[in-house]
């Protein structure tokens, strides 16, 4: 386990992320992918930064070097 | 959550040694003040938490648990004072051991040591709002809006979400103004390539003509069409001679140093002017709200606590405040939240005016301080850059107030700078500039048109590439804004559906504890930063509770908000729940139905009450809310609490008889009787001689209780000869026969006439005769109560009022029909 003594999610936030999760997936402006990828950097339970959702919203694409 | 078994209390607080067997049962501790019953509570809550509320809450400044958890004569010791728990954890159907130490608080032995266990345990820390204190309930209630929010966000641990909300606001506002800062460096990009091209806008015929009238004098083929991979200056170099160049194009640089000039000799632009000015106006108007916000916060409340401010003093350092000044101040300067909301987002428009204004110049001295330093011989650039420095600073000031409010005195000193206005050494090196531009030789037409090619190339590519960053930004920013709405919006509806479901839910609870308030409604609001709580008054409309509502009333509330919350937020982690005194302000009246409201909304989850009243406590049994409790008799700082057990009372006699203490078993049998008539009297509704101060002592109690017992008894006699229940009339005649041998025996209906059988008169009796009357009360309560040896209960009648319909036990083995028409 990485991530040590986080405390887990409560009912309410998975609630929260359950229906984001659904509402992003809804939206066809927003690649499925990136919000699956959104979704679990969320439930992490932790604070993202921006260089967190900014990685997952907008992966560089595959095979670039960064 | 975890259920408790047992508890093992080692010199904490009021405890020396003690063991309580909960069984994992709902349990009560009920005992007179000062018996030890708070020390049980914090044990608990120190052996799950490492903390103890009450000696470490808000305003307990003095106080620690280090210092003050152990038993006073262990103070040097805080080893010494441990609390053991053994619990079963439903959810992994395991057991476990927790013990802790006021030594090492922070430190728990668990066993077995499970990584699933110690999560558990773990999520309780953090949580001590399983054990709730009567002082407590006012958290709930009374509180103002914005600690509620603070308190109730806590409780339904919705922190997180709020932590969420705040990181996607912070990634939406960097990638907004990230979007238009590569918009203005494109559009800077497009306003240097029409300089370039001498056009007022960009358009592809003009450009074409434009590249290809040079060409012509290089005498290159035309292009045709204009393509992001296009060369205006392919095979241009060729026709290039001179190695000695400046690598200034004169006629364009010219072009653009006169448009610099003229920018700066036209002083301030107007629209820019506007935007300063109103820009200028909001951040003195937020920085004066400041001063009153940080006024307020040195007194410990928060933007919205207005509501607080109704006293002569603060209440929480008590320094005294002229309250009608300070409201009215912070009044007429406290902006609504929702103005705050207008005036900053207007401010974020003219900032980022202003933010594009500023770098345009810095950008353009910049070009600049560059030509002059390409110049034969160069010219010094350092002021220029010194210039360009200062607009890059005010831009910064800008931009960091965008990112955090606080920042607002930076943004007020770099909007007072008079920022077009070129410092007169820098005019003078750009003077310089132009002039020693004017002065270079002009060019041949190839050369020239060399020249014009290369620059048209290189702001050509620049602008396609600042287009498509500028692009991707403005996508990433639509993106960041959706991804954040859509965010918003979830998090808005789940909050309002849990709130209107635990103010439903609230309401629901209140209703069933006093079913006489049919109408009773309680609303939960959530605005920014505040919940407010509202309940309705007589119908005349919803109001804080603290408003109308006596404080029984409100108390009775705060439980009920306080269940509904913990339902809602744990679920069915709801397994156990610490009440400490708290059902004590439930209003006499109401007792059995908060009994009923626990055992029927509440199966699952194992409580621990504490009451002074053994009266309530007995309502817990007879309500079958619990089953097993411990009475604390007394309490000594030597020995801490004195267990007193319900069933080994005739033990302790007996020991105290064995040792031929007659005056000790004879008080400790009164004192017993006393408690047990007491709750008799009440089940049966025994009529006794009223006393205002309720000081009854056992002759006016035992004496009615016994005969209401038997006059219900002939009741229940001629209700079954009224119905033809032959069998159950005869049981109730045998009952009531063996009922008038036994209360014989204990000469309790000849205490009024026989002085020297009364029970005063006990301590003086021989041991025989002393034992004959112990074992004829014990006979006779053994005769009332409950055979069924799980439930032991006494019998009560139903309804509490009017005519009574019901003789029976809580487990229903007594159930005698007392109705006769
Ligand atoms: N650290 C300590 N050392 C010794 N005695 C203590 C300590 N802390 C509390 N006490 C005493 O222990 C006794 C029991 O206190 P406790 O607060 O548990 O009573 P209680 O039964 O909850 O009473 P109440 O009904 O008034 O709330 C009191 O007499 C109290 O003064
Ligand atoms: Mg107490
Ligand atoms: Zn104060
Ligand atoms: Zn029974």
């Amino acid at each position: 386990m990485a991530e040590q003594q986080k405390e887990p999610l409560s009912a309410t936030v998975n609630k929260v992320l359950d229906e984001y999760l659904a509402a992003l997936h809804a939206d066809e402006e927003i690649n499925s992918e990136a919000a699956d990828r959104l979704d679990a950097l969320l439930r992490k339970g932790k604070v993202p930064k921006f260089e967190d959702i900014d990685a997952v919203l907008f992966p560089p694409p595959k095979g670039t070097i960064p | 959550m975890i259920c408790i078994k047992t508890i093992h209390i080692e010199e904490f607080r009021g405890i020396r040694t003690l063991d309580l067997d909960l069984g994992g049962e709902n349990y009560g501790i009920c005992g007179p003040n000062g018996t030890g019953k708070s020390g049980v509570v914090d044990a608990i809550e120190f052996c799950l938490t490492g903390n103890v509320t009450r000696l470490s809450g808000q305003g307990q400044g003095e106080l620690s648990v280090r210092d003050h958890a152990p038993h006073v004569d262990q103070r040097e010791n805080p080893g010494k004072a441990k609390v053991t728990i053994t619990a079963t954890v439903p959810s992994l159907g395991k057991e476990i051991t927790i013990t802790r130490s006021v030594k090492n608080p922070r430190a728990t032995t668990i066993t077995p040591a499970d990584p699933a266990i110690q999560a558990i345990v773990d999520e309780l820390q953090p949580h001590p709002e399983f054990a709730l204190s009567r002082r407590e309930i006012a958290k709930y209630v009374v509180t103002p809006p914005a600690q509620r929010s603070t308190d109730v966000q806590n409780l339904l641990r919705l922190d997180h979400i709020g932590n969420l909300r705040k990181a996607f606001v912070s990634y939406t506002n960097k990638c907004k103004r990230d979007a238009e800062e590569a918009e203005r460096t494109r559009s800077r990009a497009e306003a240097d390539l029409k300089s370039a091209l001498g056009l007022p806008a960009l358009d592809r015929e003009k450009v074409l003509e434009k590249a290809n009238a040079q060409r012509s004098v290089l005498g290159l083929p035309s292009l045709t069409e204009l393509t992001p991979k296009i060369s205006f200056k392919e095979r241009a170099a060729e026709e290039g001679k001179d190695a000695k160049k400046s690598g200034i194009a004169k006629d364009v640089t010219l072009a653009e140093l006169t448009t610099l000039s003229a920018a700066i000799q036209a002083g301030e632009p107007a629209d820019l002017k506007e935007n300063r000015e109103s820009a200028l106006a909001s951040l003195k108007k937020l920085k004066d709200d400041e001063k009153a916000l940080s006024l307020a916060r040195a007194h410990g409340f928060i933007t919205t606590g207005l509501d607080l401010v109704v006293e002569d003093a603060c209440p929480l350092c008590d320094k005294p405040w002229e309250a009608d000044e300070l409201r009215a101040h912070l009044k007429a300067k406290l902006l609504s939240a929702e103005e705050m909301g207008t005036v900053l987002e207007n401010l974020a428009k003219a900032n980022g005016a202003l933010i594009g204004g500023i770098g345009d110049r810095a950008a353009g001295i910049r070009k600049a301080a560059g030509y002059a330093q390409m110049l034969f011989p160069a010219i010094p650039r350092a002021e220029l850059d010194a210039y360009a420095e200062a607009l890059d600073d005010a831009k910064a000031a800008l931009t960091a107030f965008q990112d955090d409010h606080s920042q607002i005195e930076g943004a007020i000193a770099a909007l007072e700078v008079e920022w077009w206005g070129v410092p007169a050494d820098a005019q003078t090196r750009l003077d310089e500039t132009r002039i020693g531009v004017a002065a270079l030789p002009d060019s041949s037409a190839k050369d020239k048109a060399i020249d014009f090619l290369a620059i048209l190339q290189d702001r050509y590519e620049r602008l396609l590439a600042t287009t498509k960053t500028g692009r991707a930004m403005a996508a990433r920013n639509a993106t960041a804004q959706k991804v954040h709405d859509h965010y918003n919006t979830v998090s808005n509806k789940v909050l309002e559906d849990i709130y209107d479901a635990v103010a439903k839910e609230f309401t629901e609870f209140y209703k069933a504890i006093n079913d006489d308030e049919g109408k009773f409604i309680g609303e939960l609001k959530a605005e920014p930063a505040k919940l407010s709580f509202n309940v309705d008054f007589y119908g005349r409309g919803t109001f804080p509770p603290g408003a109308y509502h006596s404080e029984g009333h409100q108390d009775g509330m705060g439980v009920c908000l306080y269940l509904a919350l913990m339902k809602h937020t744990l679920g069915d982690k709801f397994t156990f729940a610490v009440l400490d005194d708290v059902l004590m302000s439930v209003d006499t009246g109401h007792r059995r139905e908060v009994c009923r409201l626990l055992k029927t909304k509440f199966p699952d989850v194992q409580f621990i009450l504490t009451t002074h009243d053994r009266v309530w406590l007995q309502y817990m049994k007879t309500e079958g809310l619990i089953q097993n409790g411990q009475f604390f008799g007394g309490w000594n700082i030597e020995t801490g609490p004195r267990i007193w057990d319900d069933t080994d009372i005739w033990t302790e006699i007996q020991e105290a008889l064995d040792k031929d203490d007659v005056p000790r078993a004879a008080a400790l049998l009164r004192r017993y009787l006393e408690y047990i008539s007491a709750v008799l009297a009440d089940n049966l509704r025994a009529q006794v001689e009223y006393r205002g101060d309720s000081n009854y002592d056992l002759g006016d109690l035992l004496p009615s209780t016994i005969s209401r017992w038997k006059d219900r008894l002939e009741k229940g006699i001629k209700s079954a000869g009224r119905w033809g229940h032959d069998e159950v009339k005869a049981a109730l005649e045998a009952k009531l026969a063996e009922a008038n041998t036994l209360i014989q025996k204990t000469n309790a209906e000849r205490w009024a006439i026989n002085k020297s059988v009364h029970f005063n008169e006990w301590e003086n009796f021989t041991n025989a005769e002393f034992k004959e009357v112990a074992d004829a009360f014990k006979a006779l309560l053994d005769h009332i109560r409950c055979t069924n040896s799980k439930c032991g209960g006494y019998p009560y009648l139903t309804p509490r009022k009017g005519a009574s319909e019901q003789l029976r036990c809580s487990c229903g083995t007594i159930n005698i029909n007392l109705k006769t028409k």
